[in-house]
């Protein structure tokens, strides 16, 4: 580790500029991403892992889409719908959303603090190969005898300890997605508190920065809960103790605790990086300096704060005392108040502004008045009386996804528009990717909106067949999910043809973006930058 | 670590420190991990 240390504080030997001619240290062939310290490589390696499960995962979610686009059972059996939704919610947040934001972080968190690379540059390369292993190792659950575990993606006790042998691999994959979590954060916070270019003080760092050192917290503290959990979980299984087995002293509902006690900042720990881009992105196209920069530092950390005392608000049918829902109920509605402060913000700094309307501030904008409807359906299910009408209905399915696509998607979207100039050297094709936007709202919003009416009519999730009054709304949410998917095939296409014939980029692209990635770099950034710090004011 | 004129200190300084908030962050997911899992098997017992 200390040779690692050794080239991530010098940077590489000799080279004492950021560009020319340190392309000559550039590795070629295989090895350069099997062997990989650089951060851009290891960051590039993140983002197309991730849209490969973005894939995997979108194409589970069109099998659910068919099978509910008619009441009865047509295409799938219900055992093999249920490990659908289960593996679709796994591979969407642990192998498509977060490795996409970590894949930000490698690009971008060195370059906009004027460090030569992350902090721990092997440990970083090991991160990001423990992917594809965990990967393989979920789709090769829906080959063990049985299938795959139709447990639900937050793998509730005792389903879990009476599956089948899928569990085993599922359990062993979440575990290997924990250890790269917290490889990952550890490295980001280790970097952005010991390797800031001098003059770069916190309080000056980039707010992706901001968000990510944050957010690296949340994952350090929450991850360890989250593989003690599903060790706890294998021990039951096969080793006799009875953490979640009633009979044998055991509670099932303590799984439940333990769960949320890391699931709830994990819905944070998408959507803040997400907050993040967002505040790039806006202050960018407004051309004005985001505003309340110190008020987002503090709600971003409220935010934080208070995931970690909401977490009861999933369960609250399971009868808890009416003190602990109540505490619930008002912590979670607490927390629309620094989220309020950060909407608040991304207005203000739009206001009077010289707007312009690129693909990435369409993207910011969607998610602006997607993630707002959907923390505001939050606010509904926090309402504990409320909650226990419509809980675990397709209510629920519509909220959290108007916060995960529409939010951190949609964000994520922004941002690889907003970046692919500065990291391929190229410009994408603006009248295609406006289209992958607009298509993208339109379908997001004819496949999730009718979900509200369908929950709050009382269509349960999770289920492979429904009742003939839910016929004609799911309907239309499989023909918006299919359109959903065939638009991101466009996205793909727009990347594509911005690495291989996109027109030259310029240094800095975006006239009112002014961090030092965009000032200091020219684009595409070199294959080793600031290895000498920049001097900063 | 704006008092340190000489850059090999600096350098040095940043690489020690480096070490040290990477063995706090490890020492911090240990204990979580182990605690809770040692918490709830003497709850269950």
């Amino acid at each position: 580790m200390s040779t690692a240390t050794h080239d991530a504080t010098h940077g590489h030997g000799d080279a004492h500029g950021h560009d020319d001619h340190a392309h000559a240290h550039k590795p070629t062939g295989a090895m350069r991403w099997i062997g990989s310290t650089n951060h851009k490589d290891i960051g590039t390696m993140y983002l197309w892992f991730s849209f490969t499960m973005f894939l995997v995962g979108g194409a589970m979610a069109m099998i659910i889409r068919a099978e509910l686009f008619q009441p009865g059972l047509q295409i799938v059996r219900p055992e093999f719908f249920n490990s659908m939704t289960t593996y679709h919610g796994l591979i969407m947040v642990f192998g498509a959303i977060m490795p996409a934001f970590v894949g930000f972080a490698n690009w971008l968190i060195p370059m906009q603090i004027g460090a030569p690379d992350m902090a721990f540059p092997r440990m970083n390369n090991l991160s990001f190969w423990l992917l594809p292993p965990a990967a393989l190792l979920l789709i090769a659950a829906q080959f063990a005898p049985g299938g795959g575990a139709g447990v639900g993606w937050t793998m509730y006790a005792p389903l879990t300890t009476q599956a089948g042998p899928a569990m085993d691999l599922t359990i062993f994959a979440v575990h290997i997605l924990g250890m790269s979590s917290i490889m990952g954060s550890i490295n980001i916070i280790t970097t952005i508190l010991n390797m800031r270019a001098p003059g770069m003080t916190l309080m000056k760092m980039p707010l992706f920065c901001w968000t990510w050192l944050i957010t690296a917290y949340l994952l350090v503290a929450s991850m360890p809960v989250l593989a003690g959990a599903v060790t706890m979980t294998l021990t039951d299984r096969h080793f006799g103790t009875s953490f979640f087995n009633a009979a044998g002293g055991g509670d099932p509902v303590l799984y439940q605790h333990i769960f949320w006690f890391f699931g709830h900042p994990e819905v944070y720990i998408i959507a803040i990086p997400a907050f993040g881009v967002i505040s790039q992105v806006i202050p960018a196209f407004s051309r004005k300096p985001l505003f309340g920069y110190a008020s987002m530092v503090y709600a971003t950390a409220s935010i934080a704060i208070l995931s970690f005392m909401v977490w009861a608000h999933h369960m609250y049918t399971v009868g808890m005392p009416v003190e602990a829902q109540l505490f619930f109920m008002y912590a979670t509605t607490l927390i629309a108040i620094p989220t309020g402060v950060k909407v608040f913000n991304w207005v203000a700094t739009m206001w009077k502004g010289s707007l312009t309307f690129e693909t990435p501030m369409l993207f910011a904008l969607g998610f602006l008045f997607l993630f707002t409807l959907g923390g505001f359906t939050g606010l509904v299910l926090s309402i504990t009386p409320v909650d226990v009408q419509i809980h675990d209905t397709y209510y629920v399915v519509a909220h959290f996804h108007y916060v995960m696509v529409a939010g951190a998607l949609f964000s994520a979207f922004a941002g690889i528009y907003f970046w692919l100039p500065k990291w391929t050297g190229r410009m994408y094709d603006e009248t295609l990717g406006k289209w992958h936007f607009w298509l993208s709202l339109i379908f997001f919003n004819v496949t999730f909106f009718v979900q509200h009416f369908l929950g709050l009519a009382g269509m349960p999730r999770r289920v492979p067949d429904y009742a003939l009054q839910f016929a004609e709304f799911n309907a239309i949410s499989s023909v918006g999910a299919f359109g959903f998917g065939l638009s991101q095939l466009l996205f793909l296409y727009v990347v594509l043809k911005c690495i291989t014939s996109g027109p030259k980029a310029e240094q800095k692209q975006w006239e009112g973006a002014d961090s030092i990635e965009w000032t200091h770099l020219p684009s595409p950034a070199p294959y080793h930058s600031f290895a000498t710090p920049p001097v900063l004011k | 670590m704006a008092d340190v004129v000489n850059e090999d200190e600096r350098q040095r300084q940043i690489k020690r420190n480096i070490r040290r908030t990477g063995a706090a962050l490890w020492l911090m997911v240990a204990v979580i991990f182990f605690y809770m899992i040692a918490k709830y098997y003497w709850m269950s017992k």
